[in-house]
């Protein structure tokens, strides 16, 4: 049974952390900004009192030189919950051992379900190709983290991609804010994409799209008379693909630009992991970025 | 390229055998084929990707991928033909060593190839052509020249790679007189061309490529020449196409049945413009016995010396002639003794000589008997007689010159009519004369011995008249005279009686020489005014009146059947004449000569044996209704007599001429001469030229003997010689020695059409395109062969073989490239 918790990744990765970037609405308290105000260590504001509030909080201070009663707030800090979006449809399939995009994709996914949950905050895990095909609920129990590795295990590739419809389907079934990781190839039309994950930004929720791509698709670099065979709808292709090379390219390098600054006009994180690169040094420089910049 | 100094080109490969690389063609295609077939599998997810740029670059990629293909094919193809040796030769060239070629050059020498081009004829055009051809051939070439007018003639040489003796023969070649028919000689070509052992053949045709030598064996000549095009280089050399002035003499008719010794006579000279621009100033001569030196001066355009007295030629002027026009000219001319005659009629004023001479024999005789059997003589009243006013119209002042004139009457009746009588006449005439019943015999009726005796002497070349009447029964007519005897041109179906609506002859329907008189002369206008109200129905089949369409035939041309005689086999039994001229000859012995205005025969003319039988449907005299004197058959000979008179002496002389054919003979026809006794003589043949040939003594046959003449190529007048027996000397020799004039007349089919073919119609008729040159030397069209090349291929294939390596390298890789 392979385990998709490597040690280097997670060691290398945990002392960064994940961090919500955005505000996050959790249950708990934890390392994140809330919307809402409460007690914590952080003050924000002074408001006045009105009766029904706690007069632990009144700040005496400010009475002794207002004559008012003012209450003292404090930014509250929740933990998050966060949606990791596994597309496991044929076309993940390309790719030989630890190339292969779908084990690159499953081990990215434990690896963050790991963190997530070992900071204390939630996750939630859904596969799927042309729909949902398997959806763990949002926990940080640290057993979680199991139940993600069997279900990830279990997860074989089949049917083709049609990640819009289900990114407007969660978005409608997300009550609070918080982090959406989409992990796939994304070989569908970018515009339906674009249009889900707006949605999903609509709603709050901090998106990354972590766009998997397989070093042959990248640089095309066959060679002969070849039979491509398509992994997902079944269409046969013979063709000399040195002479088609430059134009797959051009047409690869158009469809990733589009993508890119779709994303980047929806504040979308877009990472793209090159399944020939180690996923630790990915990760880390991913992570770290996430730590330069924080988002309102 | 200019062919008078590149004549013969020869193509051929030094080493065929690596021609077999040619198929080395196929490997650019089995290797693009087997790569095709070569290739992995690659599951791929980014199809989506692929098929955008598939549906980019597919079509430039399919094109591309062929241009490839067809590089390297082509590369490959012109390697191994470069490799075989393509040579091309110029044949005869200075300094070439070129193989050996066997050429056929066929000669059209109908007249019209005298036609002047320039300052030479066409056929002397085409003779220097062919002199620079036999220049340039190569040593060991073989050369037959054959000739061709409406039959071929192989001229040699004996030894084909003779070629000395093949320019000899080429200087000698000679224009006949007779028309032009390019299948047989074009036959006889191949056949040679197909005997010999070059591998390279070419055959050469010079002609003037006139329609009727194409067109009417179009089919045999496209078959000819189709089979074998690809062995045989097939150059036909027109002739240069102008347009040029001819005026042909289409026939001499005198204007007296039978000319008498010393008496000066018209004869009507039938001249026709068969060119296509207006003739002027053209001059006209007849000569009598005319000397060859003079006619030949008179046709050069010399003034005629003084010593050529006004008794022996008479000329004229003619100021305008209209193409398509046919006008006669009358000329007088005297024959002081008895025999036979030459007339020769001349024109000059032309572009093409071949036609514009036309001799003719005559016999002048001091009296001529004409037996006429007429079934009704009235003793008591002469004018009533049936035969009245043909006997006046016959001998015109007949009562004061019965006895002195030339043509002697006999009138019999049909009871007294005897075979005796035949004897010592050349015409017979039946006038409205009852024949017996087939079961009641009549008093007045013909016995059966002048009948058999009749059809006897029409055979033997003499002619018969026949005119309708009251007493002609039409039964009877054709149980005798058409099923026993055969005298009746067509059966008669019975007595048309038109009542109060007759006919008028139309003299437009002339349609033999002695009538075209009446066409053309509009003093004879009133033939159409005759009246004819009963006449014999002749059954005549529907096509040859549907042909007619009421109109008249064109005038009569030299090979009409009334001028047909005995054509016979040549002597090496092979028939020469063309088939459709001879199949027309015998399939149509009977001309309808005149016609009603509604299309019905009026004069019908039947060549039987060697006579003829002329019927004409009316009846002599006008005959009379019962109880009136109203005119019952017609209107012609009370009423019209200034048209009855030439119409009876042009209907004589046309039988009485036809006793004379036997002397006139058309180019190219054949003479069947029959000695009028069995002797032991030998004959001579002397040509218009002076030349001599001895034929011998008359073949004998069962009932007689007889000498064939067939070597008639070229018109003017031939002298049949015969040398009775063996003499004791010389002077005695001569003495013995008696000759005939036999007249050979050009056949004038050669001129009345004179339309050339261009090159691009000879292409049409024989569906495939030969050469074509100009007599000149230019090239007009045909297809482009090799032998038109003058380059080495070899060379030319391997720059080809270099550039296509460089273009294919920079297209692979610019198609590598992607673009």
């Amino acid at each position: 049974m392979p385990t998709y918790l490597n040690p280097d990744v997670v060691s290398r990765a945990e002392a960064l952390g994940v961090k919500a970037r955005t505000i996050v609405e959790g249950l708990r308290v934890g390392d994140h900004r809330s919307p809402y105000r409460g007690f914590s260590v952080e003050f924000v504001q002074h408001r006045e009192y009105v009766p029904g509030d706690d007069t632990r909080h009144i700040d005496w201070k400010s009475y002794c030189r207002s004559d008012r009663y003012t209450i003292k707030q404090y930014e509250q800090e929740t933990n998050f919950a966060c949606h990791i979006l596994l597309d496991a449809s044929r076309s993940m399939l390309y790719g030989e051992g630890a190339t292969n995009k779908l084990e690159y994709a499953k081990l990215l996914t434990a690896c963050m379900s790991y963190l997530i949950i070992h900071q204390r905050d939630s996750v939630g895990l859904g596969v799927f190709d042309a729909g949902w095909r398997t959806r763990l609920p949002i926990s940080g129990q640290p057993g979680h983290v199991l139940k993600i590795l069997e279900t990830l295990e279990g997860v074989e590739p089949r049917d083709k991609t049609a990640i819009a419809p289900l990114l407007h389907d969660l978005a409608g079934h997300l009550k609070r804010r918080g982090l959406v990781f989409l992990i796939s190839d994304c070989f569908e039309d970018v515009n339906p994409l674009l249009d889900g994950l707006q949605h999903l930004r609509f709603d709050g929720h901090e998106v990354t799209v972590f766009h998997v791509l397989h070093p042959d698709e990248l640089e095309f670099p066959f060679d002969g008379m070849i039979k491509f065979d398509g992994l997902e709808l079944g269409e046969k292709l013979l063709a000399r693909p040195q002479l088609i090379r430059n134009t797959y390219l051009k047409a690869l390098r158009t469809y990733m630009t589009e993508l890119q600054k779709g994303c980047e006009r929806n504040r979308v994180d877009y990472v793209q992991l090159n399944t020939a690169r180690p996923l630790a040094e990915t990760l880390v420089a991913y992570l770290a970025k996430r730590l330069k910049f924080r988002m309102v | 390229m200019n062919p008078t100094s590149s004549p013969i080109l020869f193509a051929f490969f030094q080493s065929p055998a690596l021609l077999f690389g040619l198929a080395g063609v196929s490997i650019p295609i089995l290797i693009h084929l087997f790569f095709r077939s070569r290739f992995r599998i690659v599951p791929w997810g980014a199809m989506k990707f692929l098929l955008t740029s598939i549906e980019q670059t597919s079509r430039r990629l399919k094109f591309q991928e062929l241009l490839l293909l067809v590089c390297r094919c082509l590369l490959v193809g012109l390697l191994a033909l470069a490799l075989a040796g393509p040579t091309l030769k110029r044949l005869g060239g200075a300094g070439t060593t070129s193989q050996p070629v066997d050429v056929v050059l066929l000669f059209d020498t109908s007249y019209s190839m005298g036609a002047r081009e320039t300052t030479l004829s066409r056929l002397d055009e085409a003779k220097k052509k062919a002199g620079t051809l036999l220049e340039n051939l190569p040593a060991h070439s073989t050369m037959q020249i054959v000739t061709c007018s409406d039959r071929a003639t192989v001229h040699g040489p004996y030894l084909p790679d003779d070629l000395k003796t093949a320019r000899t023969l080429l200087n000698e070649i000679t224009l006949t007189s007779q028309a032009s028919d390019l299948q047989k000689g074009i036959a006889e070509s191949v056949a040679i061309l197909e005997r010999g052992q070059s591998p390279s053949k070419e055959l050469y045709i010079f002609s003037d490529m006139q329609k009727p030598a194409l067109e009417t064996q179009a089919g045999a000549i496209a078959q000819t020449l189709e089979g074998v095009k690809d062995q045989i280089g097939i150059r036909f050399v027109h002739s240069q196409a102008q347009k040029f002035r001819n005026v042909a003499i289409v026939g001499i008719s005198p204007q007296s049945p039978v000319p008498r010794p010393g008496e000066r006579l018209g004869y009507s000279i039938l001249l026709k413009n068969t060119g296509a621009e207006t003739l002027t100033d053209l001059r006209v001569g007849l000569f009598v016995d005319g000397k060859e030196e003079k006619v030949q001066e008179f046709l050069t355009g010399k003034k005629i010396d003084a010593k050529v007295g006004p008794r022996d030629l008479e000329t004229t002027s003619l100021a305008k002639l209209e193409p398509g026009e046919t006008r006669l000219v009358t000329l007088a001319g005297a024959m002081d003794k008895p025999g036979l005659h030459v007339l020769t009629a001349c024109v000059t004023g032309d572009d093409l000589p071949g036609d514009n001479r036309h001799d003719m024999v005559l016999e002048v005789k001091d009296s001529v008997q004409v037996l006429i059997v007429d079934g009704n003589i009235d003793t008591r009243d002469a004018e009533k007689s049936s035969s009245f006013y043909l006997l006046h119209a016959m001998v015109p002042d007949h009562d004061k010159e019965k006895d002195t004139h030339q043509l002697v009457p006999k009138l019999v009746p049909p009871r007294l009519a005897s075979p005796a009588d035949l004897e010592n006449s050349a015409l017979c005439v039946l006038v409205n004369c009852p024949l017996p019943k087939e079961l009641v015999r009549g008093e007045d009726d013909v016995p059966d011995a002048f009948l058999d005796a009749l059809a006897r002497f029409v055979r033997s070349g003499k002619g018969l008249l026949i005119f309708a009447g009251d007493r002609v029964n039409v039964d009877d007519y054709n149980r005798l005279f058409g099923m026993r005897h055969g005298l009746l041109p067509y059966p008669i179906r019975n007595v048309v009686d038109r009542g109060k609506e007759p006919v008028n002859l139309s003299r437009q329907s002339a349609n033999i020489p002695a009538y075209l008189r009446f066409k053309d002369d509009d003093t004879l206008r009133h033939l159409d005014a005759v009246t004819v109200w009963k006449f014999l129905d002749l059954d005549e089949p529907l096509e040859k009146r549907a042909g007619t369409d009421g109109k008249p035939k064109e005038p009569a041309k030299a090979k009409d059947p009334d001028k047909a005689k005995d054509v016979a086999k040549s002597k090496d039994g092979k028939d020469e004449k063309t088939p459709d001229a001879e199949e027309k000859k015998d399939s149509d012995p009977v001309v309808v000569a005149l016609r009603y205005d509604n299309g019905a025969p009026a004069v019908a003319v039947r060549q039987v044996g060697a006579g003829e039988v002329v019927l004409v449907t009316t009846s002599a005299d006008q005959g009379v209704k019962k109880g009136t004197s109203e005119p019952s058959w017609n209107f012609f000979s009370r009423y019209l007599g200034h048209m009855y008179v030439p119409f009876i002496q042009s209907t004589l002389s046309h039988l009485l001429q036809r006793q004379t054919q036997a002397y006139n003979v058309v180019a190219g026809d054949s003479l069947v001469w029959t000695p009028e006794e069995k002797d032991t003589k030998t004959y001579s043949l002397v040509r218009p030229d002076g030349k001599e040939t001895r034929l011998g003594a008359a073949e004998k046959t069962e009932s007689r003997s007889q000498l064939v003449l067939s070597d008639f190529a070229s018109a003017g007048v031939y002298r049949l010689k015969t040398n009775e027996g063996a003499a004791k000397d010389k002077k005695e020799k001569e003495s013995r020695v008696t000759s005939v004039p036999l007249a050979v007349l050009p056949d004038l089919r050669e001129s009345d059409n004179l339309e050339s073919y261009s090159h691009e119609e000879i292409d049409a008729l024989l569906r495939f395109s030969p050469s074509h040159w100009l007599s000149d030397g230019s090239k007009v069209g045909g297809e482009q062969t090799a032998h038109e090349f003058d380059m080495t291929w070899a060379k030319w294939l391997l720059f080809a073989v270099l550039a296509l390596v460089f273009f294919e390298t920079g297209l692979a890789y610019w198609c590598s490239r992607g673009w």
